[in-house]
């Protein structure tokens, strides 16, 4: 009977103490949307700005309460070091930080260009960051893209996380996760890129802009891609799910735009009398969008012709892109990783010149791609 | 310490064992009429005591020489009308009219034969059978002279009569249920099952309220073990009353402590002809109008009698619809707080800034906010049924105001909390048979999934499969024909297959014929040139 009690009673003290479990409300947690890091006041110094969701704001937007109040609140800290620096908000925010729904981690220019090493360790390694978290590089400081106002969103981060989403309808900006960044940084030859994010317009009224891609070298920011050689390092990768091909009329007046519906990529490395080049095919299946002219394009010898006129215009972007890459000596492409996967024995040798062989390295472009359909309509509108 | 509670075990079964031999209910077949009618009435006086129902009507008929007998029965319980004509009249009347006319003689012995024209008579010298006889409607005579008196069966009683089920209700299907009287039951059961193989046997039981008992089951399909046993659990029933069917259910059933049941129960005539049909016995019980069935598996509890009679296809998916919701009203409470509480993590990030919008500014943690929200609907639910009806209307007004508004106006808990409720609220309804193991499993699961969040929700559900695969019910596994798998059965589990494809009983019984339709039912269309 004595026993009994003791037990019921250890299991009722054991369930009532639930302080030293991981059981907490959800109005005890400050939730971090997204993560601005920037160079501090002192050389050595990181300043970090975090993007809270602030429910209350959220809840007068959600019941259409009309008060103006933001649904965010930016608050920053300034460290030596990052989890002290995350550590360190306590001082500043009354509830603890929770990064479980973090979804853009955005570094300023000039920490990117001093390297980012030292500040990417804890959001792999601690267990509340996520792995798919968008990696951004400001072109000003990381901080001031927090403190716009989204039109359509509420909170600056989740429109810069839709905004990462929607980048696949153009293939323009090259959009990368914490853990896609990290394999790059991880391979050793292939230089890792990340979006680069930037703000325009007036004072009040500011928005995010997406503009270009930056090239870093190991983990230091060296230079950026534009839009299109930008897509061009997306073909080659095989990422292009959608976009626009703007190619002129075969006609010679006026301007055919070709959506592009589906692309493959093959990137073979070939030895060969011990010189190594490298064999890169594209496959492509586009769809006449829209034309200026008023030429009819749908008989199969005009989209043929359309088709080559592709052909050429996604090999010229590879090309601005390879030529970038080249330039800037940074294996965007990861033809390293692939000459590593082909020929394992001569990689050993290979990778230690690797940041001579890939300037000069040779790469055989090869695209093929078709015209297959004219849209709802055959003939131009007229 | 075990070898003493051993000897406490067994010094209380001895005492059991004492008990039931001096046993101060069971009958005395020693305790015979005499054949003076003095000394008998005496007796039968004393017994009955001074019970102003019991009618002892003292009558004397025939001439020469003249015979005195007595007539006793329980007023109220018999058809009166059967007793002046069928009885009184033929020997007190008829009688002398016969002896007067003098063209034969009757002989007292033969008045069983002769003069009483009532359906049915037994006959005993055992007192107590006639006393237990008139305590349940029959009328008794004992004439002098004679050491055997006759039981004679004249019951009529009130009773409510057949009438619409107020649980289980259909849209379609047969309306009638099972009234308290346990004649009307059988005649219920019989009515749906004309078949001379359909067994129905009877028992007593209830030392003091020797509640009549019917076992019944077809004799060639259902499992012949399966009824020694149901009858060897009935025959260990020592217990001095029986009022309901819930009684027997806890004394025969198989996991007395467990918060499933391993007893089914019905009110509708048509689904005890269906599980009878299918190999499985029914306990009626006089006074009741809930009939058991057994063995159960945790898979009837899903099966409605509408299911058999809509068309297969929306009543497989409504029964899908019926596990879904079960797995519902016992999760949902747990699962919310669990996510809430320890894996804000999974919550979808628009979802989870909605969520903690409307958790903003609350008092209380969620555990207590649900917990309360929990308590007040099962409140609400116990004050609906026990209330009369116009209040009851009245409380539900209350509390849906209270519970839905009120509450959340005044911030006390989130609109989320009261949306879980009602999810929970409502699809607690779906599946009634299961509908206590669902309460006592959501407050279990709440508690774990409050405590150790998804951990602990495992955990729960680990030990209730655990505990429902270990349980049987006279013999059936519980979890049959999941657990142990059998394919042919799966017709009738997740979903209703057509009748016509439904060949075969269930397996999991031990019925004696699988087989209860022919071969190739699939309505077809004609053939060609094979017009008839």
């Amino acid at each position: 009977m004595k026993k009994t009690v003791v037990i019921i009673f250890c299991i009722i003290v054991s369930l009532s103490v639930t302080g030293c479990w991981s059981s907490s409300e959800l109005n005890d947690y400050a939730f971090v949307m997204g993560i601005a890091v920037d160079q501090g006041s002192e050389p050595d110094n990181i300043l970090m700005t975090v993007q809270v969701a602030k429910p209350s704001g959220f809840k007068s937007t959600i019941t259409g309460g009309g008060s103006s109040e933001d649904a965010f609140w930016n608050v920053a800290n300034e460290g030596e070091t990052v989890f002290s620096t995350v550590r360190g908000f306590t001082h500043e925010s009354g509830r603890k930080l929770n990064f479980q729904h973090n979804a853009v981690l955005i570094y300023g220019y000039d920490i990117a260009e001093k390297g980012i090493q030292d500040c990417l360790d804890l959001f792999v390694r601690d267990h509340e960051f996520r792995a798919s978290t968008w990696i951004a590089v400001a072109r000003e400081g990381g901080a001031g893209i927090f403190e716009t106002t989204p039109d359509l969103e509420t909170i600056p981060a989740v429109q810069i996380d839709k905004m990462m989403k929607s980048q696949k309808y153009t293939s323009e900006t090259y959009t990368i996760t914490l853990l896609d960044f990290l394999k790059r940084l991880k391979s050793g030859t292939t230089a890792p890129v990340a979006p680069l994010i930037s703000t325009s317009g007036e004072e009040d009224n500011k928005i995010i802009q997406l503009s270009g891609t930056g090239v870093f070298n190991e983990d230091k920011l060296v230079g950026e891609l534009s839009r299109t050689e930008t897509r061009g390092l997306m073909w080659v990768e095989g990422n292009v799910k959608s976009g626009i091909i703007v190619v002129d009329c075969p006609c010679g007046k006026g301007k055919v735009e070709l959506e592009i519906f589906q692309a493959k990529s093959k990137v073979t490395p070939v030895i060969k009398d011990g010189q190594l080049s490298i064999k890169v095919e594209i496959q492509e299946k586009g769809n006449l969008g829209a034309q200026t002219c008023d030429e009819d394009l749908a008989p199969t010898e005009k989209l043929e012709v359309l088709g080559e006129s592709q052909n050429k215009a996604i090999k010229a972007e590879i090309e601005a892109a390879l030529e970038k890459a080249q330039e800037l000596d940074a294996d965007i492409f990861g033809f390293g990783d692939a000459v590593y996967r082909k020929y394992p024995k001569q990689w050993k040798e290979l990778k230690d010149q690797w940041g001579e062989i890939f300037p000069t390295l040779e790469v055989e472009i090869k695209v093929q791609s078709e015209v297959y359909g004219t849209g709802s309509i055959t003939k131009p509108v007229e | 310490m075990f070898q003493y509670f051993k000897k406490v075990f067994r010094h209380l079964k001895m005492q059991n064992l004492n008990q039931q031999q001096e046993d101060p209910f069971a009958e005395r077949p020693e305790f015979v009429l005499s054949s003076d009618i003095d000394q008998n009435l005496t007796k039968f006086r004393e017994i009955f005591g001074g019970s102003n129902d019991i009618i002892i009507r003292e009558i004397a008929f025939g001439q020469d020489p003249q015979v005195r007998g007595i007539i006793m029965f329980v007023d109220g319980l018999v058809d009166k009308a059967t007793i002046n004509l069928s009885i009184i009249k033929p020997l007190m009347y008829d009688l002398r009219i016969i002896h007067s006319e003098g063209k034969y003689r009757v002989d007292i012995e033969q008045i069983k034969n002769t003069l009483l024209s009532v359906g049915e008579i037994k006959q005993t010298p055992v007192i107590d059978q006639l006393v237990n006889g008139c305590l349940s409607g029959e009328t008794i005579l004992v004439v002098n002279g004679l050491t055997e008196g006759y039981s004679i069966s004249t019951r009529a009683w009130e009773n409510r009569g057949v009438q619409e089920p107020q649980t289980e209700s259909v849209v379609r299907g047969p309306r009638e249920g099972f009234c308290e009287t346990l004649r009307i039951n059988t005649s219920l059961l019989r009515r749906k099952i004309k078949n001379p193989k359909f067994i129905m046997e009877s028992m007593e039981l209830g030392k003091r309220t020797k509640t009549a008992i019917c076992i019944a089951y077809l004799q060639d399909v259902a499992d012949p073990a399966l009824i020694d046993e149901i009858k060897l659990r009935l025959n260990r029933i020592n217990t001095d009353s029986i009022l309901e069917s819930g009684y027997i259910e806890q004394f025969i059933e198989d996991a007395p402590y467990s918060i499933f049941s391993t007893v089914a129960n019905s009110e509708k005539p048509d689904v005890i002809a269906a599980k009878i049909l299918e190999g499985r016995a029914a306990i009626l019980v006089d006074g009741t109008p809930f009939v058991l069935s057994v063995p159960m598996v945790f898979v009837e509890s899903f099966q409605t009698a509408e299911d058999y009679y809509s068309r297969h296809i929306l009543a497989s998916a409504t029964r899908m619809m019926r596990y879904l919701s079960y797995i519902l009203t016992v999760l949902i409470p747990a699962l919310y707080i669990a996510i809430l509480t320890f894996h804000q993590e999974i919550i979808p990030t628009s979802l989870m800034l909605t969520l903690a919008a409307s958790e903003e500014g609350l008092p209380f943690p969620s555990f207590f906010e649900l917990l309360i929200m929990m308590l007040t609907f099962d409140i609400l639910r116990e004050a609906g049924i026990r209330l009369p009806r116009p209040v009851g209307q009245a409380i539900s007004i209350v509390g849906a105001l209270v519970i839905g508004q009120a509450a959340v106006a005044a911030g006390i808990v989130s609109d989320f909390t009261v949306i879980v409720i009602a999810i929970t609220a409502v699809s607690s309804f779906v599946v009634a048979p299961q509908s206590d193991s669902a309460t006592m499993l959501r407050y279990i699961y709440f508690l774990l999934g409050g405590f150790l969040g998804g951990v602990g929700i495992t955990i729960g559900m680990i030990c209730t499969l655990v505990h429902l695969a270990s349980l049987r019910s006279f013999g059936t596994p519980y979890l049959s024909p999941l657990a142990p798998f059998v394919a042919r059965d799966q017709k009738d589990v997740f979903i209703r297959a057509p009748w016509w494809s439904m060949g075969t009983r269930p397996k999991n019984m031990g019925v004696q014929d699988l087989r209860r339709q022919g071969h190739r039912l699939k309505p077809e269309a004609p053939q060609e040139g094979n017009k008839s």
